[in-house]
């Protein structure tokens, strides 16, 4: 009847209500929360908010689904730079991957070039998005060409608005990281990047393979 | 983020501006959300006696309307366009404004820490966050009513083409510009809240508060939380496909071949159907958004004033989740005369009327819960009992509607119009009127009086039925909603007097809301002390001050030994045992 999970229930020592204290005054680090769930709150939280995202996804392509299959499609090339692109994007999770396991080697002058390279990576794919919407103009697509090319703009820039997010969370973090804030013992923060750029690119590749088979 | 180490003092210095504004207490927060919300409600009835009273009185000049609206009511008659500016405006601020935000908002931050023995929500900040955003999004509306072609007038469904063609109306214009983003704003702080709610019910309950044990209110809030989030990202899409054909000439929903104003519409190739499927997607849930906390607030509140065991705890909470689940998949039946396949309306006929079984399964249980219950009748308690009397024959009506062949004769009239003002508009008020009667000393440290509720609820629960009980009639007759006049044909003009008489009980029972407006604010400040637990309820927040100290409990979190509805338990001393009592008392 109870639901109990003992032991491993417990929030650890680090992450604890010391980052996110619940409860101004009190302070959650000297109680046990007795049946919190097995994963830190905040990634909890975040993994809630990435199946809001992937909700607001599914919507925009079922709607593309069904749109899509009405017909009066234009079918368009796509310029070749969203392929390297895609590359810089899946090449940036893996080095934020790499520098998390550096971090938690505490190998701390390779985990802050592998994030600010990250970082960086990030920002690249934002810039080259923005050169092949421009290439796109510069073929005569437009938003409003064809419900394919609106369709192509409208996926690609709500993936761009929600990458925006991710790069101003890197650049947090990586300036906290440059002054030294982080170590393998107290890492939540870079979790939280890892975990959110990940998703960034999943979402994207899932995206692109999806227009690439449609557009 | 600040590394703040657990101190032991409970209570820290803090200055006017982080105590009242911008606070990150959930106790605080709550408040700001239900005083905001009651400004939205007040602001919502007014637009109503304004249609209320075209439609008593069409086309008769009341100059003092001119006085009030200005170039809205030129002679002292309603413009058309602004009637449907009404409308829209009306339905998004009840729905969204004050039985979302308001209901969800005040309940789900001030009970949920309280009631499972925690200390805050597990993101403060994005709780401030949340009702800030809600704030923005408030103001945004607000000044959608001041802009030169007047607010969003393409219903609070916002169907396109109409929504999407800013020539279409006035209210196509601006105004509904600005509903897009205000509706934006609000799913953003609509989903940081329900981000806090999951997380904070899943690893905040205090040592021996399992979810078996949880208030039926928690679970109400927490089904909902899960519905918000995973239903109005869908919204979102939406409206931002819809911003896209209004400002960046996409065709998602607007098909060719339109003309307007004489001039034929660039787009081509959309599909309206399709912001409806989006639109319904979380228009459904939202309907349960706004019932199940009201809902679960109501049997919470029954079983108090019953002093009697929440009958069948686990069905009922198992009938929440079912209810919760099923409403995502039933969307489609606002559908029926959309031209939709008939063998997926069929489908869509199944899972509505299936939907009424777990709703039927949890009223069911609260009428066994009152049932011989000793009955104290608080104004919380008859307002919970009112709530039942409202939501039973609007449920009912339901299954008509749910039916399609039925539907199809009954859709758009004012029987839908009665049925949702039944299940979900006066429902869910009742239920939060319940709500702030019940839990006012809690959040004010004083108590409202009793005379004024009592006062308050049988001229709020008359009124209402003599409002929206002839609507029913209306709409078998085939009364459309939504019209601006009636008097063009015979079948619609016959109600005239019917109108007049609506028109006038709206305004008896809105007149009745300033008894309560005046009970809440003046006992705020002048009430009679409230004591810890002037219910003699169990749950959590009854067991601390009232109000609750900054940090909910002293230094220690309470422990928790039983179930939240140990009320009349044979052999014990008092008839009821808050769930802090070690069992051992008990077994003497
Ligand atoms: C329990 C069984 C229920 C059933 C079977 C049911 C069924 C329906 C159906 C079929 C419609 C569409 C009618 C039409 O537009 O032609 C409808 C409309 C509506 N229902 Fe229900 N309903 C139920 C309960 C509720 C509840 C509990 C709520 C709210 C808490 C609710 C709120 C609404 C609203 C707001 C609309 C109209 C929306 C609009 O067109 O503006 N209903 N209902
Ligand atoms: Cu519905």
């Amino acid at each position: 009847m109870v639901i109990e999970k003992k032991g491993k229930s417990q929030i650890s020592d680090i992450d604890s209500g010391k980052i996110f204290n619940n409860g101004g005054g009190g302070g959650a680090g000297g109680h046990n929360y007795s049946y919190a769930l097995p994963i830190n709150p905040a990634k909890f939280g975040l993994w809630l908010f990435i199946g809001a995202i992937i909700m607001f996804f599914s919507a925009l392509t079922s709607a593309y689904i069904v749109r899509h299959s009405v017909g009066n499609w234009l079918r368009f090339e796509l310029p070749g730079i969203f392929w390297f692109n895609t590359l810089v994007l899946i090449l940036s999770s893996l080095t934020i991957q790499l520098s998390y396991f550096q971090l938690k080697k505490d190998n701390s002058a390779s985990f802050k070039f592998l994030f600010l390279l990250s970082t960086l990576f990030g920002i690249s794919f934002l810039i080259g998005q923005l050169v092949g919407w421009g290439q796109l103009r510069e073929m005569g697509i437009y938003v409003s060409t064809n419900p394919s090319s609106s369709f192509f703009y409208l996926l690609t820039l709500a993936h761009a608005v929600h990458l925006v997010g991710g790069i101003i969370a890197l650049i947090y973090v990586l300036i906290k990281a440059l002054l030294g804030y982080y170590s393998s013992k107290n890492r939540l923060g870079v979790e939280l990047c890892v975990t959110y750029w990940h998703f960034l690119d999943v979402l994207w590749l899932y995206l692109f393979v999806f227009i690439n088979v449609t557009i | 983020m600040s590394v703040e180490h657990a101190a032991v003092e409970v209570h820290h210095k803090e200055s006017f501006l982080t105590k009242y504004i911008f606070s990150t207490d959930h106790k605080t927060i709550a408040r700001q959300y239900l005083i905001t919300g009651i400004i939205w409600g007040v602001i919502g009835m007014i637009l109503s006696w304004f249609m209320r009273l075209q439609l008593a009185y069409p086309n008769q000049p009341m100059p003092f309307l001119e006085k009030i609206l200005g170039r809205w009511a030129e002679g002292g008659i309603l413009k058309p366009e602004f009637y449907v500016a009404l409308i829209t405006m009306h339905g998004t601020i009840m729905v969204f404004f004050l039985l979302t935000a308001g209901l969800s908002g005040t309940f789900s931050n001030y009970l949920i820490p309280l009631q499972i023995g925690a200390r805050d929500m597990a993101f403060p900040v994005l709780n401030m966050l949340s009702y800030w955003v809600f704030f923005a999004a408030s103001v945004v509306m607000l000044i959608s009513f001041f802009v030169q072609t007047g607010p969003a007038g393409a219903g609070w469904t916002m169907y396109p083409p109409l929504s999407a063609i800013k020539s279409a109306i006035p209210g196509a214009d601006v105004g509904a510009t600005l509903w897009l983003i205000s509706m934006g704003l609000f799913i953003v702080s609509s989903l940081l809240g329900a981000l806090n709610y999951i997380t904070t019910t899943l690893n905040y309950r205090t040592k021996g508060m399992s979810m078996w044990r949880l208030p039926i209110t928690v679970w109400g809030m927490f089904v909902t939380a899960i519905l918000g989030l995973l239903s109005f990202p869908v919204l979102l899409a939406g409206a931002v496909m819809l911003i896209f054909d209004r400002e960046f000439g996409t065709s998602f929903f607007v098909p060719g071949g339109l003309v307007v104003g004489g001039q034929p519409v660039p787009h081509e190739g959309g599909n309206p159907i399709l912001w409806q499927h989006l639109f319904w997607f979380l228009g459904h849930p939202e309907v349960y958004i706004v019932l199940l906390p009201a809902v679960s607030l109501v049997g919470e509140i029954l079983a108090t004033n019953a002093r009697k065991p929440l009958f069948a705890y686990k069905v009922s909470v198992g009938a929440l989740i079912g209810i919760g689940a099923l409403s995502m998949i039933v969307w489609g039946h606002h559908m029926y005369v959309s031209g939709m396949n008939p063998i997926l309306g069929e489908v869509f006929v199944i899972t509505t009327l299936a939907i009424s079984f777990p709703t039927a399964i949890l009223i069911f249980n609260y009428l066994v819960t009152i049932w011989r219950g000793n009955l104290r009748l608080t104004p919380g308690m008859l307002f919970a009992l009112g709530f039942l009397g409202l939501f039973i024959p609007g449920a009912l009506t339901g299954a008509f509607l749910a039916t399609a062949p039925v539907d199809i004769q009954l859709h758009d009239t004012y029987f839908v119009v009665a049925h949702f003002h039944f299940t979900m508009a006066t429902a869910a008020a009742f239920g939060m009127f319940a709500g702030v009667y019940h839990w006012f000393p809690k959040m004010f440290g004083r108590m409202m009086n009793d005379k004024l509720g009592k006062i308050h609820f049988w001229g709020t629960f008359i009124g209402v039925y003599l409002i929206f009980f002839p609507m029913f009639f209306q709409g078998i007759a085939g009364v459309p909603r939504r019209y601006y006049s009636f008097t063009e044909y015979n079948f619609t003009s016959q109600f005239v007097g019917l109108n007049k008489f609506i028109t006038i009980a709206a305004f008896v029972a809105g007149a009745t809301q300033l008894i309560f407006l005046f009970n809440f604010f003046w006992s705020m400040f002048k009430g009679p002390k409230a004591d810890k637990n002037p219910w003699k309820a169990n749950t959590l927040e009854w067991q601390t001050d009232s109000p609750p100290p900054h940090g909910n409990w002293g230094p220690e979190l309470p422990v928790v030994y039983r179930g939240p509805y140990e009320y009349s338990v044979p052999g014990a001393e008092e008839d009821y045992i808050p769930q802090t009592v070690p069992i051992k008392v008990e077994a003497k």
